[in-house]
This record gives structure tokens, C-alpha cells and sequence, in this order.
């Protein structure tokens, strides 16, 4: 499984429990649920490729 | 003259009243809730969440266990992993088919001596595995996600949340 892959559904379950436990309401909890897991996806892709430059070992 | 009372505009929204519960009925509801993902939500009254809840936290578990993720034991030399074998165990039941996958067997204490070669040799197995971090990443997140559905379930029977034990609209 690609490293994508793996990132995008974690994003995913963590947005969706997060959204779940802080709203009542169902859009409200999509919509938490929805700018948590973008926010998770271009975070992350913004901090590896600030990291890129830097020597693996 | 009838006099209105309005609340003042300025004036912060009320707090739900915190419903004066038993240690009961505040312990039941904890209790369940560690020992199935949702129960405790489920119990009082708030359905749909709480299935929707187990599903995310088993979703979770299993993908973490199929990457080769591993539990923690707790070692006396690595203070860091009493916290998260404490995590392992917020899981419930559910932490001892991890221990089970990880361990071949039940143990949540690394031995100072006899068996620890066995059990690190175990371990190295699963660190082995390419996906490993990824998958231990997401047994854990299972685990944390577990605990904060106890703490969330102890605020709802609390009354510190809405919708107290009545049927809610959300997933």
C-alpha cells in the first residue's frame, strides 16, 4: 500500500471520529470531519516536502 | 404590568446544568465504554453515533493490525512505555488481540530476564515488517480514540453535553 494511501485514510477516520464527537448536528459533523481531514492531507504533504532537502541519513 | 424577562443579548449562552448523577450511573456508562468502542454512548441513548463510533475505532484496529502494528510492553529501563502500554490498554478486550498477534500470548510487562529474549525477538519480527510504523500508528490511534469515547461518554452522562440520553441527529 502507497504511503498516499495510508495517509489519506487515516486522515480520513481521524477527521470523520473528531467531526463525530465535537458536533450534534450531521453537516456540522461532515463539515469538521471534512476541513480536519484536508488539513491532515496538505499539512502533511506541505511538511515532507519542507523536509525533502534535508539528507535521509 | 406584566414584566418580560428577557435574557440580555450580551450575556454568554447558558451551560447545560450538570445532571446530579450517581456513581453508578456515571461508572456503568464508563465501564461499557472501554469495554466495546460505542457502548457507553450506546447506552445512553445516543445510537447512531456509538455504531458509528465502533466502526471507526475496529476500522482502525484492524488496519493497524493488518500493516503489522504492534502493542506495547512496559519496560522498567523506558519509562515512555508505561504511558503507551496505558494507551494499549484504554482499548479494552479489544487490546488483547493485539497482545495475542503481537506476542503469540498475553503480556503487558517486558521480563527483566527470563523470556525478554523471546519477546524482543518477537518484537524485531514486527519491526521488521515495512509497514510496521504505520501500522502501530494507527493500532495507537485506535487506543487514544478509545479513550477519548470514555471521557466523551463520562461528559454526556455527566449532562455537561446536549442531548442526554434522547435519540440524536447526528451520524
Amino acid at each position: 500500500m502507497s504511503h498516499l494511501a495510508v495517509l489519506v485514510m487515516f486522515s480520513i477516520l481521524v477527521g470523520a471520529f473528531f467531526g463525530a464527537l465535537s458536533r450534534d448536528s450531521l453537516r456540522e459533523a461532515f463539515k469538521v470531519g471534512l476541513v480536519l481531514t484536508l488539513s491532515m492531507i496538505v499539512l502533511s504533504m506541505l511538511v515532507a516536502y519542507l523536509m525533502y532537502p534535508f539528507p535521509l541519513g | 404590568m406584566e414584566i418580560e424577562l428577557a435574557r440580555d443579548p450580551q450575556e454568554p449562552p447558558q451551560q447545560p446544568e450538570e445532571a446530579h448523577a450517581s456513581v453508578w450511573t456515571l461508572l456503568i456508562p464508563c465501564v461499557l465504554a472501554w469495554l466495546v468502542p460505542g457502548a457507553g454512548h450506546f447506552y445512553l441513548g445516543r445510537r447512531r453515533r456509538a455504531i458509528f463510533f465502533f466502526v471507526i475505532v475496529l476500522v482502525m484496529l484492524t488496519l493497524g493490525l493488518w500493516m503489522d502494528g504492534r502493542t506495547y510492553v512496559y519496560d522498567r529501563g523506558h519509562p515512555l512505555t508505561y504511558l503507551a502500554t496505558f494507551a494499549n490498554v484504554g482499548l479494552g478486550p479489544l487490546d488483547l488481540i493485539g497482545r495475542r498477534m503481537t506476542y503469540d500470548r498475553l503480556v503487558w510487562r517486558l521480563p527483566a530476564n527470563r523470556g525478554r529474549a523471546e519477546l524482543v525477538g518477537k518484537l524485531r519480527e514486527k519491526i521488521r515488517s515495512p509497514a510496521n510504523e504505520y501500522g502501530t500508528t494507527y493500532l495507537m490511534t485506535a487506543c487514544l480514540m478509545n479513550i477519548l469515547l470514555i471521557l466523551d461518554t463520562f461528559d454526556v452522562a455527566k449532562g455537561r453535553k446536549e442531548g442526554v440520553l434522547q435519540p440524536d441527529a447526528a451520524p
